[in-house]
């Protein structure tokens, strides 16, 4: 499935996936700057056994042939054991390394949430500014592949909620390359957010290496007549919806601020000051999700504009279902973002 | 003489110093000049004093709460941790982290973590980086007999063993989770688990200086030789509560009377060194008056000083944002 | 004299901030050592004894068993001597004066306005009218490059801004909107927002689920809206025949009543008709909204000796044999004549570029029943007297029936509105833009008038020529009104 037309790469770049995009980017950020060091469960993949030596490469490919080309030294296989991996990855941030550690499933967060939030969140506040914790947490996200309850969550709230804390959650694979090479750079912990849904979705993607800053939304499409914001998978649901809106005259911005901490909230009030309606698309749960906290942004800070009450179009309150056509129910479909923005548009 | 008079004077003059900190932290805390909640090390200088004597600013210590003791004998500076832990402004934290979160990036002090089992994972963290960057360097976790419980702790030693780190774990076993006792909390024993995972594990006297400087000075090159992680079981007593305030009626009767008299490290010390005729009381008094005179005045100063400034309550969040 | 020391209520944990004295073990007169236990105190958590730091004879018990002190509070003195009365009270004294513990131990965090360490939002201000930016904005190199916000870059494209001339101070240094409304400011100009469209947007989505009463499923069925653009107000949260129809109101789906067609009611006994405006009452309550909020109207009246004018038209009447020529069609020549003389008259204004033309085209407002209508004759200045007249009437029929064309619509450089045929003296009109004049007339009247310094009756019309402020003076308009009543009074003027 491609993302034609969703970011910056043009047609002479090739086409890869966002799991090619961000395979690349470690490979090329561990080339680069040897105290990157990759920790998780199969990273590598067949440690202790007598088959092959990269058994896995990550349980979705994301981290193949970082092993046999650096070594186990540098592509660390660990027992599940995630506050011990993470914790790990925040005592060697803070003492010279910049360790990328993989969560396998941003679920397991409740094993180890005492060493992402009391430990490398707190970190440099706590002691004044002298720590210093350059690490990045990739977790893959969300539901759409019927996992379940406890492998399909979306805790992109819960995280953007913590100071201290940096959540990047890229739509795309020019994207996902650009802000993945910017969080290993970054000096701060980042959680790094990809959804199962996108790992194999493709779009042009440059082979050199470059960066996207964190903090500045990109504007899928462009129009004055309704702001949508969307974000992670939803992103690809957003232009779909934007893009039949445009051909019958009805033109949307569609917003992805590819990071939610930091959050572009100039560039989506900027948005709806023109349009005077929002919706925005989030795949969490209503309560405290990430919609809730923007429609709150610009309900304080763009009244004035509003000439619709806002929309959400939120999973339902809920965890994730398993059966295929409750799960489908679950997220929020094509057919939802088209009617919220008729909403807003017609208010009734 | 097995040992420098050099060693023995920093010995005593550290472990007195922690002594006297504590106990003036006490005072003060009571006389209401430290905000928050204070855990007292005094009882269980010799383990941290024999531990770090071996180290350097390049080595790296993670503590837990009851954290002064360890940053002392690190070498921190006492007046800035006094500073931090009254909370004003200059303190070791400038003021943000409290006697909890008291740490000293640049002694190699990685902080107190006010979680308890919070400090193993994140020095496995500071042994990785050792062993990958090629450093001579050994990491040191304090863990107490309550943290032996929890299930971090299990797979920091678990990895550590894995990973073959230089993690050298130093459990001081004062015998109290709190107000529950080990012989009730821990099943089994803690140099036992530690072994368990295929690491080696000594039990040692923590109230005796010596004995934890040897073992300490065996598992330390065992770890910078690069031969894994290594342990120790230190058996101490604190004598305060496990706060400040804390009325102790989990005591029993006399109990903390025979333990002052009996298991007092500093009174140990000092009766082994006098009679082997390494040091006379006249020395051990001046470094008794040395440490009292210089708690003093970092007292006075903390008293003095103002508090942190409105604005650092914004700073310091991230490195850029 | 003795060294007095105190025993204080202390602070044991975070929380407590007094106690009660609840049992004291020791009495005036006994020896102490540092350790000893002093008295009991009990707080909401815990009951404890406090011990003593130092050694001494206790000198004085500061309080009763029950008595509550705050931390810091003393509890008894200590002496390593004897001590006075006068000398405990002394050190007691001297010991209050002195600060107390600090009350504030634990201090409430600064309350602070602005937490956000983002960028802080800007706040939104309604867009004001456009005016036009200097192109001081607009000229610079080529602006692609220069980072700015999506939305600002859109809006300096609509605006004409070249970006190399804004300063930055989004995020990251990019121009945001916020940013060309203070470049903008900078020039006295303001920036101009794209306007937000209203939408009637039917929806296609399958309605069969939906919960609706029977009969506003078959009226919705009928009426072709889709139940989805319905609002929910029947009973249980169902769509109601009500709801079908305010939907297919807002879509135009409805064919009656349609919102213009009067509604009656009887209240109370007296008959209200109350309609919604439609059609060319909607337009012209537009337009003379607009130009009443827009136009700064002033009026130059002139009273016209039309006796002159009155026998020209008996003259031509008397000769012409197709056409029979008015006051009016004589006023319409003298005006052309007039705007001749007084180009600056002739003129249109859409706000910002002024139109002057030579050609003189009149819009004279005919009553029509819709409304009055505004139809142009064109070219007036060469148009012959029957001509004029000939021309008015079918212009005039025409107007009442709807067959106006475009040019006789929208091109009128001058507009006369004349109310004679009522009898009335005089009236201001308003200007239909975007003529910069109208002028209004009323009717011949036998009024006292002095002639050769005589007192006689006189036919007398009253002028008022309303004027846009903006583009045309006092003086521009004095001066056409003196020249039009020169011309009617002598109407053999129009001949030069």
């Amino acid at each position: 499935m491609s993302n034609a037309g969703i970011s910056a790469g043009n047609q002479n770049h090739p086409i890869k996936t966002v799991r090619e995009a961000i395979n690349e980017a470690l490979h090329q950020e561990m080339e680069r700057d040897p105290t990157v060091i990759i920790l998780g469960e199969e990273v590598a993949g067949g440690a202790g056994c007598k088959g092959s030596d990269e058994a896995y490469g990550g349980v979705f490919g994301l981290t193949k042939g970082l092993g046999p080309r650096f070594g186990r030294g540098r592509v660390i296989d660990t027992p599940i054991t995630e506050s011990a991996i993470i914790g790990a990855a925040a005592g060697a941030a803070n003492t010279g390394l910049r360790p990328v550690a993989e969560l396998m499933f941003v679920d397991f967060i409740g094993v180890c949430f005492d060493q992402i939030f009391n430990q490398a969140a707190k970190f440099r506040y706590m002691f004044g500014g002298k720590a210093t914790t350059p690490m990045v947490i990739r977790a893959t996200a969300g539901a759409g592949l019927r996992a379940a309850a406890q492998h399909s969550s979306m805790l992109h709230p819960v995280l953007t909620h913590m100071p201290g804390l940096k959540v990047v959650m890229p739509s795309n694979a020019y994207d996902a390359k650009g802000l993945m090479i910017q969080a290993i750079r970054d000096n701060d912990p980042v959680c790094f957010l990809e959804h199962k849904l996108l790992y194999e979705t493709s779009c042009p993607v440059p082979d050199e290496i470059y960066t996207i800053p964190f903090g500045e939304a990109a504007f899928c499409r462009e129009g004055s007549d309704c702001t949508i914001v969307a974000m992670g998978a939803m992103v690809p649901r957003a232009i779909l919806v934007a893009d039949k809106l445009a051909a019958e005259g009805i033109h949307c911005d569609v917003i992805d601020p590819r990071t939610t901490s930091p959050l572009d909230s100039e560039a989506i009030l900027e948005s709806v000051e023109v349009s005077g309606r929002l919706v925005v698309v989030d795949e969490a749960n209503p309560r405290c999700s990430v919609a809730a906290d923007i429609s709150s942004i610009v309900a304080e800070h763009a009244f004035s504009a509003l000439r619709a009450p806002i929309k959400c179009v939120t999973a339902p309150h809920t965890p994730v279902p398993f059966a295929p056509n409750l799960e489908d129910a679950y997220m929020p479909s094509e057919a939802r973002i088209e009617q919220a923005v008729r909403d807003v548009l017609g208010a009734r | 003489m097995k040992y420098s008079k050099q060693l023995l004077v920093e010995a005593y003059k550290t472990m007195t110093t922690i002594r006297q900190f504590e106990e003036r932290m006490i005072k003060e805390f009571m006389a209401g000049n430290i905000p928050g909640f204070v855990h007292t090390y005094d009882g269980q200088e010799a383990v941290g004093v024999g531990v770090c004597m071996h180290l350097s600013d390049e080595d790296i210590i993670g503590s837990t709460h009851r954290g002064h003791g360890h940053c002392i004998a690190k070498g921190c500076d006492i007046e800035l941790m006094i500073l931090e832990i009254m909370g004003k402004s200059g303190g070791l934290c400038k003021g943000k982290g409290g006697s909890m979160h008291i740490a000293d990036m640049d002694k190699g002090m990685l902080g107190a973590n006010a979680i308890v089992g919070g400090g193993p994972p994140l020095v496995n963290g500071a042994a990785l980086s050792m062993k990958t960057l090629g450093k001579p360097d050994v990491a040191v976790s304090f863990s107490g007999d309550g943290s032996s419980n929890q299930g971090t702790v299990m797979e920091a030693l678990n990895l550590a063993g894995v990973l073959d780190l230089p993690h050298f774990f130093v459990f001081e076993n004062n015998h109290l989770a709190e107000g529950t006792g080990d012989e009730y909390a821990v099943s089994g024993g803690i140099a036992e688990r530690v072994r368990a995972f295929d690491i080696p594990c000594d039990k040692v006297d923590g109230t005796d200086f010596f004995a934890v400087y040897e073992a300490s000075k065996k598992a330390i090159k065992h770890c910078r030789s690069g031969k894994g992680p290594y342990g120790i079981e230190a058996d101490v007593i604190r004598y305060d509560g496990h706060f400040i305030g804390d009325p102790q009626a989990y005591r029993g009767e006399g109990e903390l009377e025979y333990l002052r008299e009996h298991k007092d490290c500093l009174k140990i010390f000092r009766a082994r060194v006098t009679s082997e005729g390494w040091m006379s009381d006249t020395e051990l008094d001046e470094l008794d008056q040395h440490a009292a005179d210089a708690i003093e005045k970092g007292v006075q100063r903390g008293l003095a000083a103002p508090q942190p400034s409105a604005d650092e309550l914004y700073s310091d969040v991230y490195s850029s944002y | 004299m003795a060294n007095l020391t105190c025993v204080v209520m202390p602070k044991w944990g975070m929380e407590m901030t007094e106690g009660e004295l609840a049992e004291w073990h020791v009495a005036v007169g006994e020896a102490v050592n540092a350790g000893s236990d002093i008295v009991d105190v009990e707080t909401a958590k815990i009951v404890n004894t406090v011990t003593s730091n130092d050694a001494g004879t206790v000198a004085r018990l500061c309080a009763a068993v029950g008595d509550i002190l705050p931390v810091g509070g003393v509890l008894a003195v200590l002496a390593d001597g004897d001590a006075s009365e006068d000398e405990i009270d002394a050190f007691l004294a001297g010991r209050a004066g002195s600060a107390a513990p600090d009350a504030a131990v634990d201090p409430q965090p600064v309350a602070n306005t602005e937490p956000s360490t983002e960028t802080s939002p800007p706040s939104v201000t309604p867009p004001a009218p456009p005016q036009s930016l200097t192109t001081s904005l607009s000229e610079g190199p080529d602006d692609s490059q220069v980072a700015a916000s999506p939305v600002a870059r859109r809006v300096a494209a609509v605006n004409g801004i070249n970006l190399s001339n804004v300063v930055g101070t989004g995020r990251h240094g990019r121009v945001s909107l916020e940013d060309l409304r203070q470049a903008a400011a900078g020039v006295g100009a303001v920036i101009e927002m794209p306007t937000p469209r209203e939408f009637a947007l039917a929806s296609s989505q399958d309605d069969s689920g939906l919960k609706v009463t029977p009969v506003a499923r078959r009226l919705a069925a009928s009426l072709g809206v889709n139940l989805n653009d319905c609002r929910q107000t029947g009973r249980h949260g169902r769509i109601s025949k009500a709801d079908v129809e305010v939907a297919a109101t807002r879509l135009n789906l409805l064919s009656a009543p349609s919102p213009g067609s009067p509604v009656s009611r009887t209240k109370g006994g007296a008959q209200v008709t109350s309609q919604g405006l439609t059609g060319a009452r909607r337009a012209i309550a537009g337009a003379v909204s607009k130009a009443k909020q827009e136009v700064p109207h002033f009026r130059v009246n002139v009273d016209v000796d039309m006796s002159a004018a009155m026998s020209l038209r008996k003259q031509l009447n008397n000769r012409l044999t197709d056409a029979k020529v008015s006051l009016n069609d004589i006023l319409l020549k003298a005006c052309a004549a007039a705007l001749a003389d007084n180009p600056r008259i002739n003129a249109r204004f859409d706000g910002e570029t002024l139109e002057h033309h030579t050609q003189v085209n009149i819009a004279s407002a005919v009553a029509t029943d819709n409304g009055v209508l505004m139809p142009v004759l064109q070219n007036v200045g060469s148009m012959g007297w029957a001509d004029v007249s000939i021309a008015m009437r079918d212009l005039a029929a025409r107007a009442k029936t709807g067959q106006l064309s475009a040019d006789e619509m929208t091109t009128a450089t001058f507009s006369v509105s004349n109310l004679g045929m009522f009898g009335i003296d005089s009236f201001d009109a308003i200007i239909n833009q975007p003529a910069v004049t109208i002028l209004a007339v009323g009717a011949a009247q036998e009024r006292p008038v002095v002639r050769d310094g005589q007192l006689v009756i006189g036919s007398v019309m009253s002028l008022s020529l309303a004027s846009d402020h903006r583009v045309v003076d006092g003086a521009d308009a004095a001066r056409f009104m003196a020249d039009l009543r020169a011309l009617l009074e002598e109407p053999a003027l129009m001949l030069m």
